[in-house]
């Protein structure tokens, strides 16, 4: 037998070395000490002043003990739960963990009968959730749109009760304010059983949303504080815009978006120690010529995998991007850019990556997209599994077996192996050319249109308590209320 | 005083594994294990001798082959010669691959008996303007650095097709080719061909123009043919790609490091039998390794595992410091389509990450049986992208901008900064990838992706360039093919076999 | 369905060869007719293989072990069926052509022709027109498979028919062909009688040659 025997779990990918890292890590606790952030809160300014930030108006610089004591309480592994127990749907956040969903805000959404697009509207909201429980390679769930057939102010919680009773998959949700933010929490509550119940088993993580650069609006905290004192996993994630709002260089919008996430992180971990908490965002570059943020562009895959690196080496789990285009249908473009971000994520080990399905540069939410993604995931994940080296794989009694000019089709060796060492796919064709051409010369498009026709059709996921049913009956009836 | 750091380690580029150090060592081991124990079939007899002088043990000698076995030594003495550069240029110097660790190259496939017609995307037997079109597209795609046929030449005689090949390809291209050959009569044309086109036998010295594949056969069996060829282009001085193309499952164990044991075997047998031959005989190995489909029973070529396993055979490669020949850009599907991008997107971002150096098949769908100008021009962009990421994230001051951060601060705007304006220009520009807003994407008529490729192919197609092989140097290139056709003619069927 | 065909379907869905033929000893023993387990037993199991696979349900190497229980059980049922003067399913002669080393695809059609009851008769690779030829006159098979991966050992098998017609033989069988450069026009041109594009086709085609669909 042999000893000294060190073998790679999974394929090892690093976009940047430990000293990159340092380097970049010392540089956003800079900018939090020397720069600071405008911090549109009161509330929020006290807490920092209190915890040892130095306050002077609007600003607030950090110093660099604070937040890497911040750091060091924020966990860099939890759990999110399926709100059925289901453990198949839970989500273990951890190192090495990639896991992958959609995101919310999409003005926009593929019909999935006409595959025309139209305003996202409320009823959409059941489909994506049904869409994202069956699917294997989607983890956690969110509206892939921002409803438009609703009060401005009530479209999350629409979004949140539309998609609670349609997946138990953790959802990722994106409140406006502390009333929606309420009635979600009061949601999720009653499926738990108690707020204590929810603390121990969160099923729903809590996104907020800095603004780029440097400033902590006043939405953004106030929503942070809500999740924070009811224990909510937090994501406090900026979109910043490499040229725009953000400088131009992958080193150096990295930097600025870390130092935006960790003023949240201060604060998140001042009022409740301990919480977890994901930083990450959509970082991306503006198209010089149509001036909008591209969603599919390298740089995106490039500066995404450099800050979750970051957020690794600084222990926080990481808020990725991946699975989106700026292609305005389901197409060869979409295919490139969303799998090449899926991939890279993969790669990196995106803990939470979401943005799966966007398209027209996330003005549109397409769940042919999010579908065709799920097939570039399960393809990614293949692959990051890397390869297992030991006696049993080498072979080299069964090559000696078989010997020249045989052949493995009928060894015990190949039976034992062969489910677990191919990945099957859902989507992909491959078939030869006789076959496919007598069975209609589908392309993937084809194939994944009927997929999710299929699955609208016929999966069912499991149904919420009867109880919780209710709340949201009167959660949404005392919001309409509420706007009146 | 601006002080620089010392002792700051940089990836200069993203760095990429799948195997350990350790794994790596454990699958050489187990190789040279199966090249002693059970060694491999040769049907050649020279070959056999050559093996044999140098130590081999024969046995089993059949009327056509011996069983032959090497022992560890062996190895070790031929690695110690084997060549860890190989360069092979284009025949007018203006490109040149030079192949070691970790550089990368990308290229096409050779030998599809099926094209997609880049007009009318109907799927035909490939001809020789075939041939010639796709070796002008490689021509023009600027990340495309080698190629081969993606098509075999049909409309000529099918004995010696090879020469007709490669003399198409001359006329498109002027990039390095990896030629295939029918047997050694057609390597030897080819290689009085190349002659002609260098301007002179000596050229060859100053940089060879062509590598040639050669392909045994798994598992563990050296027709004759390969052999042959082996050892011609060891005596010539011809770099050559032997590259075994095992069939997890079918004719290779159906774990992946299994596979990988078996194919090192197969390349190691190469190895040593060249450097016998001629110690310094230029290798290129690697393959194109993959799984059987076990619901289809298909070679798949858009595998999650056969980028897996090239990716680490790859490392292997590295590790015994010679020149690797990988594989990317290709596809199961039957057209290209969203299948095709994604299998294409996925497989060259492995193989460019790892560090393959001659990246090959980019342009086959199909398992392999077809060749796509659409995919090939549309894995030219993907390249691009990828490429872009390989540049990695430079950390200097200068880019970390902690000065610019300080100076805009919170609210303000980074466009019209001085720093933004140096450094906008590495931003990377999409060539046929869209991103125009919806409205004007409708009003530019609401084009996939597919289409906006197909144009470009037929732009590129239908423009006018310069002939690469004067009419001189034509005519004497055609008459070694004549010559070629007229030596085998009784060889050929009496009826029409294609087209 | 009795008790002893309903065993032999899952013994041959399940890919036991060991069970297979101890039921197939079990059935004779209590005399069962030959003919019958084999089509009411064994072929039906093996049909349903066939349909599983087609439809994506069942992967290449569980159809091969059914095809192995299937063996199994013919083995013993082969010689009863010979000597009661039944009819049994047919005999292949395979094998990859002159100058081509490549079996893989050929390996698999045989496999999966003895799955469907065929006997067959592999040549292996690099096969002489001429040996084929011998063997079509010492196995007199129903049918000929030949394979080959390239464009120019494709002609040798359009010198194996020639052969086959000069020795007099062509009319005593069908000639079916395969292999990646293989399409059904030059399968028409080279006058075999049919044409599979992957081994279940081969498979289909052998069984429409000899009537048995």
């Amino acid at each position: 037998m042999r000893t000294n025997y060190r073998v790679n779990s999974g394929v090892h990918f690093h976009m940047l070395s430990e000293d990159q890292l340092e380097e970049l890590f010392w540089g956003v606790l800079q900018t939090l000490e020397q720069t600071g952030l405008e911090v549109q809160h009161d509330q929020a300014r006290d807490i920092l002043k209190k915890a040892g930030a130095w306050v002077d108006g609007l600003r607030v610089r950090v110093p660099s003990y604070l937040v890497r004591r911040s750091l060091a309480l924020a966990p860099r592994s939890f759990t999110l739960f399926a709100r059925d127990g289901n453990p198949k749907h839970n989500l273990h956040i951890g190192p090495g963990r990639a896991h992958f969903g959609p995101g919310p805000t999409c003005p926009n959404f593929i019909d999935v009968e006409s595959l025309e697009r139209r305003p996202y509207v409320k009823n959409d909201v059941p489909l994506v959730a049904e869409v994202v429980d069956a699917l294997p390679n989607i983890d956690f769930c969110e509206p892939l749109g921002a409803v438009s057939d609703v009060h401005p102010a009530l479209g999350a919680l629409y979004e949140f009760s539309g998609m609670f009773p349609n997946t138990s998959k953790p959802i990722a949700a994106w409140p406006h304010n502390k009333f929606d933010s309420a009635g979600i929490h009061q949601i999720a509550v009653a499926e738990a059983g108690s707020q204590a119940a929810f603390e121990q088993r969160p099923t729903y993580i809590y996104g907020c949303e800095p603004l780029s650069p440097l400033v902590s609006t006043f939405e953004a905290l106030d929503k942070l504080i809500f999740a924070a004192e009811r224990r909510v996993p937090l994501i406090f994630a900026p979109c910043p815009t490499a040229g725009g709002t953000a400088p131009v260089t992958p080193a150096g919008i990295i930097i600025q978006g870390a130092a935006e996430a960790w003023l949240g992180l201060t604060i998140a971990q001042a009022i409740q120690p301990g919480l977890p908490f994901i930083m990450g965002g959509v970082f991306t570059v503006m198209d010089m010529d149509s001036m909008s943020r591209a969603y599919g562009a390298p740089e995106l895959s490039l500066i995404m995998a450099g800050l979750t690196e970051l957020a690794h080496y600084a222990g926080l789990p990481m808020w990725q991007t991946g699975g989106c285009t700026d292609s305005k249908m389901l197409d060869g473009q979409a295919m490139i850019e969303g799998s090449l971000s899926c991939f890279f994520s993969a790669l990196a080990g995106g803990d939470l990556t979401h943005a799966v399905g966007y398209t027209d540069s996330a003005m549109t939410g397409s769940v042919f997209q999010l579908a065709a993604m799920d097939e570039a995931i399960g393809y990614s994940r293949r692959i990051t599994r890397g390869i297992e080296v030991n006696e049993d794989t080498l072979a080299v009694d069964v090559i000696h077996h078989v010997g020249p000019n045989g052949h493995y089709l009928r060894e015990k060796h190949t039976r034992r192996h062969y489910k677990t060492e191919f990945w099957r796919p859902n989507l992909c064709d491959r078939r030869n050319f006789e076959e496919w051409d007598a069975m209609g010369r589908t392309t993937m498009k084809d194939r994944t249109v009927a997929r999710v026709q299929d699955i609208l059709a016929s999966h069912q996921p499991s149904p919420i308590k009867p109880e919780t049913q209710a709340v949201i009956h009167q959660v949404l009836a005392e919001a309409e209320e509420r706007v009146r | 005083m601006q002080v620089k750091k010392t002792n700051y380690r940089v990836n200069a580029t993203p760095t990429f594994e799948v195997l350990s150090e350790d794994e790596i060592e454990a699958i050489y081991y187990s190789a040279l294990r199966v090249l002693y124990e059970t060694g491999l079939r040769v049907y050649e007899k020279e070959g056999v001798e050559v093996a044999y002088s140098g130590g081999a043990i024969v046995e089993d000698t059949t009327k056509d082959s011996s069983l032959v076995k090497i022992p560890p030594w062996m190895v070790d003495r031929a690695r110690a010669t084997l060549p860890r550069k190989v360069v092979v240029t284009g025949p007018n110097r203006k490109y040149c691959m030079e192949l070691y660790k970790n550089q990368i190259y990308f290229g096409t496939g050779s030998d599809t008996p099926f094209t997609l017609d880049p007009y009318t995307g109907q799927r035909r037997r490939a001809t020789y303007q075939d041939v010639k079109n796709l070796a002008r597209l490689a021509e023009a795609l600027p990340n495309i650095d080698f190629h081969m046929s993606l098509g075999i030449v049909q409309d000529s005689a099918v004995g010696t097709y090879d020469r007709w090949q490669y003399l198409a390809m001359l006329e498109g291209t002027n990039k390095p080719i990896n030629i295939t050959a029918v047997d050694l009569d057609g390597l030897h044309d080819q290689l009085e061909m190349a002659y002609i086109r260098l301007g002179g036998k000596e050229e060859w010295k100053k940089g060879p123009c062509f590598s040639l594949y050669i392909e045994p056969v798994s598992p563990l069996s050296h027709s004759k043919e390969v052999v042959q060829k082996l050892l011609f282009s060891a005596d010539h001085d011809i770099p050559f790609v032997y590259t075994p193309c095992p069939l997890a499952g079918a004719t290779a164990p159906t774990t992946l490091a299994g596979t990988a044991v078996q194919a090192l075997t197969e390349s190691l047998f190469g190895i040593v039998l060249s450097q016998l031959r001629k110690p310094g005989a230029q290798l290129i190995i690697g393959g194109l390794m993959s799984n059987m489909d076990m619901l289809t029973t298909v070679y798949c070529y858009g595998s999650p595992e056969m980028a897996l396993l090239s990716a680490a055979y790859t490392q292997i490669t590295k590790w015994l410091e010679v020149p690797e020949y990988e594989t990317g850009g290709c596809s199961d599907a039957k057209l290209f389509d969203e299948q095709a991008a994604m299998e294409a997107t996925i497989n060259l971002a492995t193989a460019a990450l790892v560090g393959g150096n001659m990246i090959h098949d980019v342009g086959y769908i199909e398992q392999g049986l077809t060749s796509s100008p659409d995919m090939m021009v549309a894995s030219d962009e993907i390249i691009d992208m990828v490429k872009h990421i390989l540049g990695g994230i430079p950390v200097t001051d200068e880019t970390m901008a902690l000065d610019v951060i300080d100076e805009i601060g919170p609210g303000g705007h980074y466009r019209e900064h001085d720093h933004t304006t140096r450094w906008k220009t590495e931003l990377w520009r999409p060539k046929l990838i869209n991103r125009q807003s919806w409205e004007n994407w409708e009003l530019a008529g609401s084009k996939a992706y597919q289409q906006r490729v197909r144009e470009r192919v037929i732009e590129i197609l239908d423009a006018d360039t310069q002939p690469l092989v004067d009419e001189a140097m034509y005519k004497e290139l055609h008459r070694i093919c004549e010559l070629a056709d007229a030596r085998h003619k009784d060889e050929e069927l009496d009826i029409k076999m294609f087209g | 369905m009795s008790t002893l065909y309903e065993e032999l379907f899952t013994a041959i869905l399940e890919g036991n060869n060991e069970i297979t033929p101890r039921l197939v000893q079990k059935g004779l023993d209590e005399g069962w007719v030959p003919k019958d387990i084999l089509d009411h037993g064994l072929v039906v199991g093996m049909n349903e293989v066939g349909a599983r696979f087609k439809a994506g349900d069942m992967y290449v190497p569980e159809v091969l072990m059914s095809a192995e229980a299937m063996q199994a059980g013919l083995k013993i049922l082969r010689p009863l069926l010979v000597s009661s003067g039944a009819q049994l399913i047919g005999k292949i002669v395979l094998g990859t052509v002159k100058g081509d080393l490549h079996d893989i695809g050929k390996n698999l059609v045989g496999m999966m022709c003895e799955g469907a009851g065929f006997e067959v008769i592999d040549l292996g690779f690099n096969v002489e027109p001429e040996r084929f030829v011998e063997a079509i006159k010492q196995h007199q098979p129903q049918i000929v498979g030949m394979s080959a991966l390239l464009t120019t050992t494709m002609r040798a098998m359009a010198h194996t028919i020639k052969a086959i017609e000069e020795a007099g033989l062509r009319d005593k069988v069908k000639i079916m062909v395969g292999g990646a450069s293989v399409d059904a026009e030059f399968s028409r041109r080279i006058g075999a009688d049919g044409y599979g594009s992957n081994a279940p086709a081969g498979v289909d085609l052998a069984k429409r040659f000899v009537g048995a669909v």
